[in-house]
């Protein structure tokens, strides 16, 4: 499936730039609507047909934010608002915001944080939150140790996942429009979301700790909060997620529950289906571990080893093979090239994150 | 036992859903794929290529994909081929209505593109019932 997923990622890429020409002229055309004040029924029909269509293809694009701002405008002239103001502004921002991205893309692909926190060299917290008093009190238990970028409802959130990559998020559940844990389910929906999200919000219904953490949450704090607990939670999980982990498996669902383990002790994960996808990926950014199948369509677990430890850069990178039973003897040949460790399939997905994360420790000097 | 499906002819107004819908049901799904604008080449070609299932739009200009389904039902030629409705409105009683209107799924956009290829099997093979 990751092959399908490469193949169309590369059909993908001119089809999305042709989309955002498209997202250009139509951002025009909504600008015109927007500027031209008074709308007749034929205004209103022409704008809800727009929202739909931009509904219907933004997030097959890779741009969810615009199918949500959509849908919200959509809805509201549908339902006969006569004052879509707020609804319209939020699209047109969606798609400012795509376009943008667009243009940074030309000049960089990977900007890791907002400007701000960059020259302040501080991991970026996202607060989801319209309760003042919650933000003035997060805003100062993180001074000096994150930049708490805040909005206050799920759109405007949305737009700051994509254009910025914050460490962390804290949602709030209750707010105006869509909620907290309608946002996630819709993100867990299209796929999940790769920053780790900690639910911050009053209700502990059970119902609700329920959703959130099915959704993806990686953690559910009920208000009243003791804010230096929750600051120890957050920065610990900042922390986590700055250990990226590579899982290379022919086999997906290996891929997957490892995938699945490492998230959920707050590590980042990337993977890939064969030996040569994996060199590429850690070429462009290493792990601070890579798990690797022994046998895998074109380069196999050990050559990916012996080749990286011909670069200057990847010998550091610990490495732990998987492997069949049969393979043991085979392996031998992994640990007496330098592979950390390895283990036998079928394997407990508990033991491998915890015997991976030794060495990841042990590198760290922790 | 349930015949394969191989070919899908895709019916929207919308050039860059038709695009990617297209290309994903061919590179992931593996199957043929034809294609029309509207609701009445969409017809035209399906009498042409007699495809396995059609992938319809709802909301087109002119001819919607209701209207066009209602057609392809009266024609003795098109009324047995399986049709599938691609909308962003699912909710439970606009899907109910596209259902009586004689489509046997709803797809939901937008969509993903790797996974289009599997709901649309998915919907192949119910239609289709139990070996």
């Amino acid at each position: 499936m990751d092959q399908n997923k490469e193949k169309m990622e590369a059909l993908m890429r001119p089809l999305r730039q042709k989309y955002l020409t498209q997202l250009r002229e139509r951002y025009t055309v909504l600008a015109q609507y927007q500027s031209q004040g008074a709308w007749g029924e034929a205004d209103r029909k022409a704008v809800t047909v727009l929202a739909h269509k931009l509904n219907g293809s933004g997030e097959t694009y890779g741009y969810m934010a615009i199918s949500l701002a959509a849908r919200g405008l959509e809805d509201e002239l549908l339902a006969g608002a006569t004052n879509v103001e707020d609804a319209m502004r939020a699209l047109m921002d969606s798609i400012e915001i795509a376009l943008e991205n667009d243009q940074a893309d030309d000049v960089s692909v990977d900007e890791p944080e907002s400007a701000d926190a960059a020259e302040m060299d501080l991991p970026v917290i996202l607060l989801v939150d319209d309760d003042p008093d919650i933000v003035e009190l997060i805003q100062s238990v993180f001074a000096g140790k994150a930049h708490v970028r805040t909005v206050t409802d799920v759109g405007a959130a949305m737009q700051v996942l994509q254009s910025e990559n914050p460490a962390l998020v804290f949602l709030d559940d209750q707010m105006p429009g869509m909620t907290g844990l309608e946002m996630l389910e819709a993100l867990e929906k299209a796929g999940g979301i790769e920053v780790p999200v900690m639910m911050l919000t009053a209700s502990a219904a059970p119902e609700k700790v329920m959703r959130g953490l099915v959704s993806g949450a990686v953690d559910y704090i009920t208000k009243p909060f003791d804010p230096a607990a929750l600051v120890d939670k957050a920065m610990q999980r900042i922390s986590r997620g700055k250990i990226t982990i590579l899982i290379a498996d022919d086999d997906a669902p290996v891929r997957d529950i490892l995938a699945h383990r490492f998230k959920a002790v707050g590590c980042s994960v990337v993977t890939a289906s064969d030996g040569t996808r994996a060199l590429e990926i850690m070429r462009e950014k290493p792990p601070q571990l890579a798990v690797l199948d022994r046998m895998m369509p074109g380069l196999d677990g050990l050559v990916v080893l012996q080749q990286m430890q011909e670069d200057e850069i990847l010998s550091d990178v610990p490495v732990v093979f998987l492997t069949a039973r049969h393979q043991e003897q085979a392996v031998l040949e992994g640990l007496n090239l330098g592979a950390a460790d390895y283990i036998v399939k079928p394997f407990n997905p508990e033991e491998v994150v915890a015997r991976c994360m030794r060495f990841v420790r042990k590198r760290k000097g922790g | 036992m349930t015949a394969d499906l191989k070919h899908v002819l895709c019916i929207d107004d919308e050039e860059d859903i038709l695009e990617v819908a297209g290309m994903s049901l061919e590179a992931v799904g593996g199957l043929q794929v034809s294609r029309a604008n509207n609701g009445a080449e969409g017809i035209a070609c399906a009498k042409s290529v007699h495809p396995d299932m059609i992938l319809l739009d709802v909301m087109m200009p002119g001819m919607d994909g209701p209207e066009t389904l209602k057609k392809i039902k009266q024609d003795d030629a098109l009324k047995g081929i399986p049709v599938v409705f691609m909308t962003a409105r699912v909710q439970p009683e606009e899907v109910k209505k596209y259902l009586s209107y004689g489509a046997i799924a709803v797809i939901e956009k937008p969509f993903d593109p790797m996974t289009l290829a599997g709901k649309v099997q998915q919907a192949w093979k119910e239609s289709h019932g139990p070996e």
